[in-house]
This record gives structure tokens, sequence and C-alpha cells, in this order.
């Protein structure tokens, strides 16, 4: 396997969307290359913490104003 | 398993269950509190009219990302017909994307699960605001929702292909945002 067809197939690899013996052909790969094993490491960290980013929180304000168009919602319509 | 939806709709529960999810994708898809509060209210709305025709919580899921995307981005089309058009490279050439132009450096970065510190996820926010709308999109739905490609592709009207070499290129960009971060330093 060559650096490009790596990166080629780099998005596969990380959904498992790869036969075993390509990704194992990545593993091999990346033992003797040290640029694409540092790619797909920092690659590979870099969707770990992108997962694990906390919520965006909505404002004060933004809540209040929710709430008060979901009352009105949910009470003309039981009305 | 499909878990329920309540019988018992109340305001309180519309908003605590569904508004955090929606105003989740919203901002950061669209990149400020004042779109993403727009959208929000407005799958919200449809959210209280459909509720009671979904059978579970799994395919209700599925139909909030859906209409989540698609509010979304009408949103950005409303206002790119008041703004001038961003700037974006071309994204019709599907060939995989080349990894960074210059040396890379090993991350210095503990094996185990990460706990960011607010510092650090606002580093990562303001990475994923800085990539180009249409690498946004694909990278927010897949590795910040955790999306599966084949459901990206429906919701944006894209080829597979085209969600794989967009999330490819995202990612690359991500990696490329935060190196200076990681590279030597401390374990983070």
């Amino acid at each position: 396997m060559t650096c490009d067809e790596l990166s080629g197939l780099m998005s596969d690899f990380f959904s498992g969307d790869l036969i075993l013996e390509v990704c194992e052909s990545i593993r091999v790969h990346i033992t003797v290359c040290e640029r694409c094993d540092i790619i797909v490491q920092s690659v590979e960290h870099t969707r770990r913490i992108t997962r694990c980013l906390p919520q965006c929180s909505l404002s004060e304000n933004f809540q209040v104003r929710l709430r008060g168009m979901l009352n009105s919602l949910l009470d003309a319509g039981t009305e | 398993m499909t878990a329920p939806i309540p019988e018992k709709i109340t305001a309180e529960l519309v908003f605590r269950e569904y508004a955090p999810r929606i105003y989740n994708i919203a901002r950061r898809m669209l990149g400020n509190d004042a779109d993403a509060e727009d959208v929000t209210q407005d799958v919200l709305l449809q959210v209280v009219r459909k509720l009671d025709t979904f059978r579970g919580e799994s395919q209700l899921g599925t139909w909030l990302h859906r209409v989540t995307v698609n509010a979304a981005l009408a949103h950005r089309a409303r206002r790119a017909t008041r703004q001038k058009y961003e700037t974006i490279e071309p994204l019709e050439d599907l060939t995989p994307a080349d990894g960074p132009a210059g040396p890379v450096k090993r991350w210095n970065v503990a094996p185990d699960a990460p706990v960011l510190a607010a510092e650090q996820s606002a580093m990562i926010e303001s990475a994923i605001h800085q990539l180009p709308e249409p690498f946004r999109d694909v990278y927010v739905l897949a590795d910040v929702e955790g999306l599966p490609n084949s459901d990206i592709a429906e919701m944006l009207e894209l080829s597979l292909p085209a969600v794989k070499s967009r999330l490819h290129r995202a990612r690359l960009r991500m990696r490329d945002a935060l190196a200076p971060h990681f590279e030597g330093g401390m374990p983070s």
C-alpha cells in the first residue's frame, strides 16, 4: 500500500467499512511509514476529542422564550 | 428495542428532550446563536405538531436529525440570498485529499478517553467553525453527532463518495487546525 492509497481509504478505515485484509495492509503500512502513522493517529485523536464536546448551551433568554412558545402551542392544542 | 414516546406531552418535556438536540446541530452547522435559535424554534414547532405520529424514540430521532438539517440548510440558503456568497474552494473533485503539506510531528496525547477542559472545547468548536460550510456540515453530522455516512448522504442529498471525500478533507483540516496544540507539549 502507498501513502496515497492509504489517504484514499482513511474515511472508510475510520468508519469500519474496510475488509480485514485492507485494514491489515493499512496497519502494515503505518508500521513502516512514520508520516502516515502520525496522520492516522492524530486524525483518530481529533475524532475522539470531537465526540467528547459538551452540548452547546442555550441562553437563559432563549430558554424562557422557547418555554413560552411551547406552553402557548400546547395550551392552544388542548383547548 | 424502541423507547416509547411519553403519552402526556408537556411543554417542559418537549423543551427538555428535544430543544438541546436540535440546537446543538443547528449551532454547529450555522456557527452562531441567533440562527441556531431561529432553527430550533422552527423545528420545535414541527415537533409539537408531529409528535403523536411517531411510534418510538428511534423513529423520532432519525426524523429530528433530518428536519433539523433541512431547516438549517434552508436557513443558510435564505441568509445567503441576503449576503454575498462565501468563497469556497471547489468541492466537486472527489479524488482523495492529500495529507498535510509540511512535516508532521507526533501528537503528545494520553491514550485513554479524553476529558476536555473548557479551553480545549472552545478550540475544537472554533476549528469546526472555521471549516467551509460543506465540510462543516458533514463533519458535524459524522464526527459530532455520530451519524452513519449513508444517513448523511441522504440528508444532504449527496452521493456516498462525496460524503466520504468531504469528511476526509474536513478531518484533515481539523487535524491541521488542532496540530499546533497537540504536537509536543504535555499529554492532554
